[in-house]
Formats: C-alpha cells, sequence, structure tokens
C-alpha cells in the first residue's frame, strides 16, 4: 500500500530513512514533469531518462540535499533535471548535435520572421497547453528569449548571437519576461489553491 | 517563508539571479551567483521565489513504471557493484545479507574497534530524561541539528562518540527502537568518487563469532545528520570510507569505531 505523501517535510524524513514507498510515490508524482522538462531542453527520450534516472538516484542517496524550507520537492527536481539537462547540452558532443537538430533545422536567422519563429519553436518543443498558455501572457519579443534560454539552455550570450541583438536587449527581455510569468504563476497557483 | 525585500539588492545583482534563473548564464556569471547566494539570504529567498514559481510550468503527468525499475536496479546494483543482495524496508536501512565475507574480514574490524575503544579518551555515553521522538519540524534540514539535540533529549537514546585514530571523533546517538541518528558534520570531504559507510556490528547468535557487520548506512563523500534504523542488539561501530555508493563488505580499516560496553 502506497503510502500518500502529504508534507515535504514527511517526505524528507522518509527519504532520510530510506523509505522505498515514499521514494516510489515521489517518482509517481513527480518523474512525469521531470521528463517532460528534460525532453524539451535535451530533445531526446534516451538522455532525458538518463538524467531523470540519476536525478531520482541522487535523491534516493543524498535526500538531505533537498531542504524544504527553499522550496517544494517538485521544484528541486525540476531544478535538478534542467540543470543537468543544460550542462548535458552545453557539453561539446551534445552542443554539436543541437546546432544541427535545432538551428538548421529551424533555420533561424536574421530574416526570418520572430513570431513565425517562435511559434515553430514551441511547436517542436511538444509544450503543454498550460504552458502555451502561459507563454501567451509575454509578448513575442519575450517568448522567443524565455523559451530559448528556459527550454533551450541558451546563455543570453548566445541568444543574442543568434538572434543578432544586443546582449542588454536580450537580458532585459529575459527579465520582463520572467516577471509576467512569476507575476501570472503566482496567481494561477492562488487560484488553484482558492 | 521569511519574508525577504528585494530591494535591498542591486539592480545588477536582481539581474544576474533572474538571468539565474533562467538558466541564461554562462559558468563564470554562475560561479559569480553562487557566491552572492552564499551570502544573501535575500538573493536566496529571490532564487527561490522564481524557481518555484516556474515549477508551476511543468504540469505533473504519467510516471514511466520502466524508469522507476531501472532506477531501484541502479540503487540496488549500478552504483554497488560489490553488493549481492540488499533488503530495504520502510523501517529499515539497507540490511547486508551475504554475510559470509563479513565475517571472514570480521576479526579484523572487530579488532581495530576494540583497539581503538581501548584508547579512547572520549567515550560519551548517557542517558538524559526526556521520552520526547523526535520530530522533523517545518524548518527541515536547518533543524536537524534541533532534532539532534532532540533525540539526545530523549529518554532511551544512548549517545557516544565513535573515535578516530586522532582526537576527532563523530557523534552517534541510539534510541532503544534501534533508531540511529549520526552527526557526520565533523567528516572531511571526500572526492565524488568515495563515501564513508557506517557500519554495525550486530549479535548474531547463529554466526560463530557470535556477530555480524552489517551496512548502516551510506553517509555520502559530504555527511550532514542523518537518521537510519538498524534491526538487533548492537554491539558497535565503524565508519569507513569506501567507494561512491558504498559496499556490501569492507577490507578497509575503520577510520572512526566504537564498541558498546
Amino acid at each position: 500500500m502506497m503510502r500518500v505523501v502529504v508534507d515535504e517535510i514527511e517526505i524528507l524524513d522518509a527519504l532520510i530513512q530510506k523509505d522505498e514507498n515514499v521514494f516510489e510515490n515521489v517518482f509517481h508524482l513527480y518523474s512525469g514533469a521531470c521528463l517532460n522538462l528534460s525532453r524539451k531542453i535535451l530533445r531526446s527520450d534516451a538522455r532525458a531518462h538518463d538524467v531523470v534516472q540519476n536525478v531520482f538516484v541522487h535523491l534516493f542517496e543524498k535526500p538531505e540535499r533537498f531542504d524544504p524550507t527553499r522550496g517544494s520537492i517538485k521544484t528541486f527536481l525540476l531544478t535538478q533535471c534542467r540543470s543537468r539537462s543544460i550542462d548535458m547540452i552545453r557539453s561539446e558532443t551534445a552542443r554539436a548535435k543541437r546546432e544541427v537538430v535545432q538551428y538548421d533545422n529551424l533555420a533561424l536567422s536574421r530574416n526570418d520572421n520572430i513570431s513565425s519563429n517562435t511559434e515553430s519553436i514551441i511547436l517542436n518543443l511538444s509544450l503543454s497547453d498550460e504552458v502555451k498558455v502561459a507563454l501567451n501572457q509575454l509578448g513575442e519579443d519575450e517568448k522567443i528569449v524565455i523559451v530559448l534560454s528556459y527550454y533551450q539552455g541558451l546563455t543570453y550570450r548566445e541568444t543574442a548571437e543568434k538572434l543578432e541583438l544586443p546582449e542588454g536587449t536580450v537580458k532585459s527581455r529575459i527579465r520582463s519576461g520572467l516577471k509576467k510569468l512569476k507575476v501570472y504563476l503566482k496567481d494561477l497557483q492562488n487560484e488553484g489553491a482558492n | 517563508m521569511q519574508n525577504f525585500d528585494p530591494q535591498n539588492l542591486s539592480e545588477d545583482v536582481l539581474e544576474l539571479l533572474d538571468l539565474y534563473v533562467m538558466g541564461a548564464l554562462d559558468e563564470d556569471e554562475i560561479a559569480q551567483v553562487k557566491n552572492i547566494l552564499s551570502v544573501s539570504f535575500a538573493a536566496k529567498e529571490y532564487v527561490d521565489e522564481g524557481r518555484n514559481a516556474l515549477s508551476l510550468l511543468e504540469p505533473d503527468s504519467a510516471s514511466d513504471t520502466a524508469l522507476l525499475d531501472s532506477i531501484k536496479k541502479e540503487i540496488t546494483d549500478v552504483s554497488h557493484p560489490e553488493r549481492s543482495e540488499v533488503s530495504q524496508s520502510s523501517n529499515n536501512v539497507k540490511i547486508l545479507r551475504s554475510t559470509q565475507n563479513v565475517r571472514k574480514r570480521l576479526p579484523n574490524v572487530f579488532a581495530i574497534a576494540a583497539s581503538l575503544l581501548l584508547v579512547a579518551v572520549s567515550v560519551a555515553l548517557f542517558t538524559t530524561s526526556s521520552n520526547n521522538k523526535p520530530t522533523l519540524t517545518a524548518d527541515g534540514k536547518k533543524n536537524m541539528q534541533e532534532q539532534l539535540v532532540a533525540f539526545g533529549k530523549s529518554k532511551t537514546t544512548k549517545s557516544m562518540k565513535l573515535q578516530g585514530a586522532g582526537n576527532d571523533a563523530v557523534s552517534l546517538m541510539m534510541n532503544d527502537s534501534g533508531e540511529v541518528m549520526v552527526d557526520g558534520r565533523n567528516l572531511g570531504k571526500l572526492t565524488k568518487y568515495e563515501t564513508y559507510q557506517l557500519w554495525a556490528i550486530i549479535e548474531d547468535e547463529s554466526a560463530a563469532d557470535g556477530v555480524k557487520i552489517i551496512s548502516a548506512s551510506v553517509l555520502g563523500n559530504a555527511p550532514y545528520i542523518s537518521m537510519t534504523h538498524i534491526d538487533g542488539k548492537v554491539k558497535g561501530f565503524a565508519i569507513t570510507k569506501e567507494v561512491s555508493g558504498g559496499v556490501t563488505s569492507s577490507s578497509n580499516d575503520p577510520l572512526y569505531a566504537h564498541m558498546l560496553a
């Protein structure tokens, strides 16, 4: 019988005690979201599975790294998955593959219309409806820089180079986009809580 | 969650933190942010707030059972290549079943542990008056230390120090229910390829030597305070340094040890 996890502190307590039922419960609750995020970044099922597997093995072996005072375990796991996925695509080999798969295929160049490219990238990422709605809170110029940094792991310098925009412009667009997303997502969370 | 005022952070820092949350910084800038986070509570809260909000972008969805099987396999096999069989339950830690090899080495570990006991200069073994069972509070890890104190106050808790070769020691507490709390903060950080491992020497009438050694917990390469559970009558503890992931049986000499009277 699977124990219902109702509290982040209980999760930590149980994980420290190597409670396999709770570990499995955490896996069933959050691994789907982790896989989705890693898939979007890595564009590869196999590599996404590797990342998520490593993250959950790490959680089992070092549960104390999760600090409930800093956020939910879902946030912790997603942050780990995202960070490891980005590390992976920033490696030399993966970068070369990504250049071919993502940019050549998408033909993102200075002459392309930003709006249509944003749409094609989002389509290519297979984002959920919820994410699409969230991204629609942003202007087109904010949406593209958010997608390139958050989902494709590009630094603001790489994004600036890719879009042929000044670095300062990219930075300010990422910031304004993030600000809007935070407001929208917080409202969404509050609505869900009420 | 404590309140914080991002206004206390400069615009340059806020910009760095926003870009950090979005994963848009290069390695040098990430290092800068980590330095800021290590000294600024407000910065840490700001980053946490951003990450928590963005986590809502990923809706929960179905899990992959095959992946879970693969993870379980790695936990029990791949990261523990020497482990032949490991049993885990909700109330128990990894229990070594293949005791044959351990028994062969038992005199070695036992003798070293016992000899360390002889030279131990500070063995603290006390019983206190409270009977409070330790519980985790909403402050989480920050309160692990308080938890340690609460555990120490439990009526049935015995406190001991696993003595090292020098004057250094590792505190360990155990109650009658077999709950064990180890304060590994004194242990020096190891490389990512190594781990500290806690062993318990358990009374076992069926064993030729009358005892068996079990792996009580793999403490990791930078241990903090951790809890585990041990079944059986404990005769002593030892900590060894092993390969990352831990081993089922050790041929390494204990770095720290304590034998119960």
